[in-house]
């Protein structure tokens, strides 16, 4: 009767950690690569987007990581998800009405007893070694309501300048939403990989309009002939919602070209 | 806001004073060891939540019982992770430390404070190595306790706020489940 138990739960487990084959076929080479959101994802005990989070992502052997990215009030770009600073830190306000020196000693809440803090792009560029083995995905994040010329230039000449200044523009992905932001930097930067984050046919639409590299959707909003017309189009995709392994799973079966995972370590072994 | 400047102002005499208190309980333990030995003054628990964090293991003493009053002290082992971001074995400890009061039989009101000691791994901001930090905070406790003198089944339900780093109020709680005897 005990090993019978034994095996019953033998049979159960091992399953769940197998590897599997997959037959990949895709825009990237018929492989897909491996992203953490923000870092190490959503569930983990590394705030998203601290230097913690994503030097981690990169360590446990992803491909590359997403980062959601702001603009402070002096053109700083930060790393940060949330529309205003007191859902995750001690700080208060959106990031777009703050400086960097107001912000760069605010600390995450969670978890208890830690002390990380927010990081600006330069800061996380200049620290990551062996930077250009490494895919960044840009999730800019315009929540500043502004529209004027003035905000849509200060903004894509601060993303073009990090860029530059690390030189990535072959290892980045840059995530936008707004039409009038990826005018401007369609505009000033032609040779950018832009994905446009938006809902299947809205995306390929504006995908093909600006002749963007690919659309950024969440898992379950896209299917496997979805994947298929856009890639007939030669437009690329990038889930992202991957939270659980199931996801990952379902995401790699939908041949997307690349995967923002929250179970990171998960998906690094699926695909390894 | 006022309760958090006094604190603040006066970490060092917090500290002092519960170093002092335990040192003094210990010493009073000693003493009285032979009149408590038909009664249960060990303990381990599991707690969800509470001082320790998210959840820790902690084992508590008691070293002074008189009818249906007893100060127990305990200290307690939690941790977020075995490996720090740079993928190398390099855990953050959380260790709670706690002073508490009980009052009744079998069901118990529990009143205490503490200290958490922690040292996390975290990024140094000037040049981005691992780099363990070490802090304290200070927590109370305010809550029930089943727990029969004899020992057997313990369950707890406390009201834990944190003060984290001295500075900010958190209004906290756990929930612990264990053993005494």
């Amino acid at each position: 009767m005990k090993n019978l138990s034994l095996l019953l739960i033998l049979l159960f487990i091992i399953p769940a950690c197998q590897k599997r084959d997959f037959d990949i076929v895709n825009l990237n080479g018929n492989q897909i690569t491996t992203l953490g959101h923000g870092g190490m994802g959503i569930a983990n005990r590394y705030p998203l987007n601290t230097f913690e989070s994503i030097l981690n992502s990169l360590n446990v052997g992803a491909d590359g990581t997403e980062i959601d990215v702001q603009m402070t009030k002096d053109g700083v770009l930060v790393a940060f998800h949330s529309s205003s600073l007191e859902d995750k830190t001690d700080a208060s306000g959106a990031v777009y009405t703050q400086t960097w020196d107001q912000i760069k000693s605010a600390r995450y809440n969670d978890p208890i007893y830690s002390n990380y803090r927010i990081i600006s792009l330069d800061e996380l560029f200049s620290n990551i070694s062996k930077l250009n083995d490494y895919i960044f995905f840009l999730d800019c994040k315009n929540f500043n309501p502004d529209t004027s010329a003035s905000y849509l230039n200060t903004f894509t000449d601060a993303l073009i300048q990090i860029i530059d200044k690390h030189q990535l523009a072959n290892n980045v992905y840059i995530e936008l939403k707004r039409r009038d932001v990826i005018e401007t930097l369609k505009d000033k930067r032609p040779d950018l990989k832009i994905f446009i984050y938006s809902y299947f046919d809205e995306a390929l639409k504006i995908a093909a309009e600006f002749d963007l590299q690919g659309i950024a959707i969440a898992v379950d909003n896209i299917s496997r002939e979805e994947v298929v017309t856009a890639h007939e189009k030669g437009i690329m995709v990038v889930v992202f919602n991957a939270h659980s392994k199931s996801r990952n799973i379902d995401a790699i079966e939908k041949n997307v070209d690349f995967i923002q995972s929250d179970k990171l370590k998960h998906l690094v072994k699926m695909l390894d | 806001m006022r309760t958090l400047k006094f604190v603040r102002q006066n970490k060092t005499k917090y500290i002092s004073i519960l170093v002092i208190a335990i040192i003094t309980l210990l010493s009073y333990e000693l003493k009285s060891q032979t009149a408590i030995q038909e009664k249960a003054r060990n303990a381990v628990y599991l707690e969800v939540g509470g001082i320790g964090s998210y959840g820790s293991l902690n084992y508590e003493r008691l070293v002074l019982v008189k009818s249906n009053l007893s100060l127990g002290l305990r200290i307690g082992f939690s941790s977020y992770r075995l490996k720090d971001f740079t993928n190398e074995f390099n855990p953050d400890l959380i260790i709670p430390l706690a002073i508490s009061g009980l009052y009744g039989k079998q069901h118990k009101l529990e009143v205490g404070l503490g200290q958490a000691m922690t040292s996390i791994v975290r990024a140094n901001p000037s040049n981005f190595e691992a780099e363990r930090e070490l802090d304290l905070h200070a927590n109370f406790i305010i809550g029930y306790r089943y727990q029969k003198e004899k020992g057997g089944l313990l369950i707890r339900m406390a009201y834990t706020p944190i003060i984290e780093f001295y500075k900010n109020y958190r209004h906290w709680a756990g929930l612990s489940i264990g053993y005494a005897f």
